[in-house]
């Protein structure tokens, strides 16, 4: 439901556009808000059946942005995100994680993702304390996959 | 025993130190192979840009150059391309430290440093100029992430 948080145990993926990438490693500028969002979006994988691989393409197959060629997605586990950032961030800053579930909107053809949530307390990129959030989000990546579908 | 001798383009005459020949012709080189890896990055990211909606700041390029410029790194830091068209440079090891400089234009950074003591995780953040931060990697004893 929206506004409930995503569950500590539980992942979430980030879109990473192919900028934010050099040799494997993603810097923390890809966790900060992009110009159209409010707060960074992640999609919520457990919101999904299957395993892991069926979690992703489901995602992908939702997803309303356009995937870059060279773009992944970086999973996260919730509570080590919100953990590690309280105790490595500047002053005790907090971060959430929670749903932000979008309708179907038929008149665009686009389909409902139920999976989609924000990251609520992390600053602008703008700001040096932002970008520091970001960084140590980064530390916290578990594994990545290429954010185009590689089922034909 | 004879020394080679070599004569500098001045005429005065140098010994010729082959150990210290192969180091500075090891240092020549792999200086050169970080330039060019750093080119070619610089036009990866050029071409990736348009696909992700970005404009590169000529400024923001213009200061990573004077940054990197005249200094013998250890490897080539890696480099990425921001919404706001900045290149930002990242040097970093495996045990989290790292330098992450955002080239804002106008000789400005915004940095990011984590660095470590035997009893602490040092970390800072902030703007600075390009003659300040030099200053502030000294401070945080994090030169050697970055320079040979």
């Amino acid at each position: 439901m929206k506004g409930d948080p995503v569950p500590d145990g539980d992942h979430v993926v980030r879109y990473v556009g192919g900028t934010h990438i050099d040799g494997g490693i993603i810097h923390g500028g890809a966790f900060l808000a992009h110009r159209t969002e409010r707060s960074p979006s992640v999609n919520w994988l457990e919101c999904f059946s299957g395993i892991l691989d069926e979690q992703v393409e489901e995602v992908r197959r939702r997803t309303r942005l356009h995937y870059g060629a060279t773009a992944q997605l970086a999973r996260l586990q919730v509570g080590v995100v919100r953990a590690y950032v309280a105790k490595n961030g500047p002053n005790g800053h907090s971060i959430d994680i929670v749903q932000d579930p979008l309708a179907a909107d038929a008149a665009m053809a686009l389909l409902a993702d139920p999976s989609q949530a924000v990251m609520e307390g992390v600053p602008s990129a703008d700001h040096p304390e932002g970008e520091m959030i970001g960084d140590l989000i980064a530390h916290c990546i578990k594994d990545v996959f290429p954010a185009r579908s590689l089922i034909p | 025993m004879a020394r080679s001798q070599s004569r500098n383009p001045a005429g005065a005459v140098t010994k010729h130190d082959p150990a210290k020949a192969t180091d500075d012709l090891s240092k020549i080189v792999r200086g050169t192979d970080i330039e060019s890896e750093i080119e070619e990055r610089l036009g990866d990211l050029k071409a990736i840009a348009p696909d992700e909606g970005i404009v590169p700041s000529a400024a923001s390029e213009q200061d990573l150059r004077r940054f990197i410029k005249s200094r013998v790194m250890k490897r080539r830091p890696y480099l990425f391309l921001l919404e706001n068209g900045n290149f930002r440079a990242l040097w970093k090891n495996e045990s989290f430290e790292q330098v992450a400089l955002q080239f804002l234009g106008g000789r400005e950074v915004q940095y990011v440093i984590f660095g470590r003591r035997p009893d602490t995780f040092v970390q800072s953040s902030g703007r600075d100029n390009l003659g300040g931060i030099e200053r502030l990697i000294d401070a945080l004893d994090s030169r050697a992430l970055i320079e040979a």
